[in-house]
């Protein structure tokens, strides 16, 4: 039962062990030496009672290496995020890659492929798209803002889409205080998104993530402790002092976590980008970026803690040959290297734009990834020993046999969205490119796909909790 | 004695010395070099830094360590040019924040050293700045502008409520206001009644220039 994704057989590693280990002794330093800021109080206190070292006055903590090492003991090898129905729970962790989309502000306009503010409707139709899209495992949202949506609302709203108009799992929701909502609604529909906690670089946990963290183990979800390093900004310049860093504040949040709710599932969340020292801009596709990844997934499968990472992406404006290149390198070494969850889909121009084409087009990249991943089927029939000897020298051939006829459809991967026509063909066909067969593809799924996961009842208590929201924020802007 | 301490002010911000530019400042006070000329040293050391940068022969690393020098220095020559009773030329008074709600200050302080080589008195408040205290600073200051950062979408409202207050006390037409942040945009400015917005910090200069243009 569940969705399925990839499993990785043999992940790579990019670090040797000892410089894992290098790693993992300098946070554990940074950890007991310097320590992370809280500005929480119950935080200060739940971390001194268990054995932290804490200076109120800064909001300063100081970790205990055994601490560390025992809350990481804590942390489940699996966490379950659930679907509409349990066909759809989707397995995090090892050895299982899946693939999740992306969220980002604004959508791209599908004739001319300019950046445009979403409407509702733009909303429900990326949720369609998303939850058509086999490759696709796990919602992280459409977009973070709508036409005519009050800006504190629309995160309940765009997960209320998401539960309307969907199957599979969303990775994560609230964020900001509006998380209640979010918990509340996940609660109607029997899910359980993890709740994204971000520490902010270098080493400070700020009152709300805190707060965000605090409510998610409250109602028994899993949490999702992240940061997000510029490197050279607000973080050592160099990824291996960077990887440090974000360890530290990671782990940080695991101790909390842990010692609130022992057990408590937990997916963590990093983040090093690098930042253009010409313009302080960052990189989204900078190829430091992925190594970063690289390496962080690699420390994680030590941990053995399940794990997801940057949202994959890239710098360019439009889906052009930047874009393919940027996120299929990254799709890539993200899965080889055994990140669990590869978030992106859909992405265009960093966590700015995001469009449904883009992710039909991503969808088939992500297709192509998990066939590397899935690499040689080794066994008696594929070796086809005796096939071969069979067959023998030419005039011997392949084409007629049984063998071909029964295996070829799961040896070779019929690509949905890529030219293989001869030139004559392709010209008359009308010189189609992937972006027109992903556009064609989009109207079909609109046209088509219409899942009602929802039961009236169900669908009722969401909208009261939807009108709950919208009141407590009217009422605190005026 | 004059011309080598004015020399070595310069030096220390070429250098990205923040300690040299401290210790060569209070020399200046000690000394009874004008400190409008200390200013001027100070200010040829960032030039000569910013040109680099614009040459693209110096990278913002090095244009933040020679802003970090320059700002070691300036306190304390400041503090002379008021216990003298002078007051120094600038392009224009820049009162500076991120708003209410919002800790990222890499971004705005980006900005605000590009000012600064611009020849701008910048007064940065900081980060998590409410809208009250940037209305203080505005009058205080009498501010020809009024820069408001911020990073996400939901701070970006913080930007409108400053603007809005402005308008409350009556101050609105006598500064001017330019936002910038990560996720702002040129229709969420006009729309919420910004005078300038550009998406980065050197675009920054430019408007501040065009907005100071009598």
């Amino acid at each position: 039962m569940g969705l399925k994704g990839y499993v990785v057989k043999r992940p790579l590693d990019i670090l040797t062990e000892e410089e894992v280990k290098r790693i993992h002794y300098g946070t554990l330093e940074v950890m007991a030496k310097t320590g992370v800021v809280f500005h929480h109080k119950k935080a200060l206190e739940i971390l001194g009672d268990a054995g932290c070292d804490v200076d109120r006055e800064k909001e300063l903590v100081r970790f205990p290496n055994y601490l560390v090492e025992e809350s990481l003991r804590k942390c489940p090898r699996r966490v379950l995020l659930k679907g509409m129905t349990p066909e759809y729970d989707v397995a995090v962790g090892d050895p299982y890659v899946h693939f999740a989309s992306c969220i980002a502000m604004d959508t791209l306009d599908l004739e001319t492929m300019d950046r445009k503010i979403p409407t509702m409707q733009d909303h429900i139709n990326m949720a369609k798209v998303l939850d058509y899209l086999d490759e696709v495992h796990l919602h992280y949202g459409q977009y973070v803002r709508a036409e005519g949506v009050a800006d504190m609302c629309i995160h309940p709203q765009r997960f209320n889409i998401t539960v309307k108009h969907a199957l599979k799992p969303s990775i994560t929701a609230g964020v900001f205080g509006n998380e209640v909502w979010l918990i509340k609604m996940a609660q109607v529909v029997g899910q359980n998104p993890a709740g994204h906690a971000q520490c902010s670089p270098p080493l400070t946990w700020s009152t709300d993530k805190i707060d965000c963290m605090l409510h998610y183990i409250d109602a028994g979800f899993p949490i999702l402790p992240g940061t997000g390093l510029a490197t050279g900004m607000t973080s050592p310049v160099t990824l291996a002092g960077a990887l440090v860093q974000q360890q530290a504040e990671i782990l940080s949040g695991i101790v909390l976590a842990q010692t609130v709710k022992p057990g408590i599932g937990v997916i963590v969340k990093g983040r090093i980008e690098p930042a253009d020292m010409r313009t302080g801009m960052i990189a989204e596709g900078g190829v430091e970026k992925v190594i970063a990844d690289a390496a962080w997934n690699q420390i994680w499968r030590w941990y053995q803690v399940p794990r997801w990472h940057t949202v994959v992406s890239t710098d360019s404006k439009v889906p052009d040959y930047q874009c393919g290149m940027e996120k299929a390198l990254h799709f890539l070494l993200s899965a080889l290297t055994g990140s669990n969850i590869i978030a992106g889909i859909g992405g265009v121009y960093d966590e700015i734009t995001v469009s449904p084409v883009v992710a039909i087009m991503d969808n088939e990249l992500a297709r192509r990834i998990g066939k590397m991943i899935d690499g040689v089927n080794v066994n008696e029939e594929t070796l086809a020993v005796d096939l071969i000897n069979k067959v023998g020298p030419i005039p011997g051939q392949f084409l007629s046999t049984e063998h071909t006829r029964k295996l070829w459809k799961s040896e070779l991967l019929i690509p949905a969205l890529a030219d293989r026509m001869g030139y004559s063909e392709w010209v008359g066909g009308g010189k189609k490119t992937s972006l027109d067969y992903a556009k064609e593809k989009y109207e079909e799924i609109i046209a088509t796909y219409n899942p009602s996961p929802l039961s009236e009842d169900k669908e009722k208590a969401i909208d009261e909790i939807m009108e709950e929201a919208r009141k407590f924020y009217k009422s605190k802007e005026s | 004695m004059s011309n080598e301490i004015l020399e070595s002010l310069k030096k220390a911000v070429i250098e990205y010395n923040n300690e040299a530019a401290t210790r060569w400042a209070r020399k200046a006070v000690e000394e009874g070099v004008d400190p409008i000329k200390a200013v001027d040293a100070l200010t040829k050391g960032i030039r000569q830094v910013g040109d680099g940068f614009s040459q693209g022969e110096l990278w913002l690393p090095e244009l933040v360590g020679a802003a970090d020098a320059m700002k070691s220095a300036m306190p304390i020559i400041e503090e002379e040019i008021k216990r003298r009773g002078k007051k120094r030329e600038t392009a224009g008074v820049i009162v500076l924040g991120t708003v209410k709600g919002d800790i990222h200050d890499i971004g705005k302080n980006l900005v605000a050293t590009f000012l600064t080589i611009d020849g701008f008195n910048v007064i940065d408040l900081g980060v998590d700045v409410a809208a009250e205290k940037f209305i203080k600073a505005v009058k205080k200051h009498k501010a020809d502008i009024l820069a408001l950062s911020a990073l996400m979408t939901m701070t970006g409202q913080e930007q409108r409520k400053t603007i809005d207050a402005l308008k409350k006390e009556g101050i609105k037409d006598k500064v001017k206001v330019m936002i910038g942040g990560g996720a702002i945009t040129q229709g969420f400015a006009d729309d919420i009644g910004a005078d300038a917005y550009d998406p980065t910090a050197v675009g920054a200069v430019k408007l501040a220039r065009r907005l100071t243009r009598k």
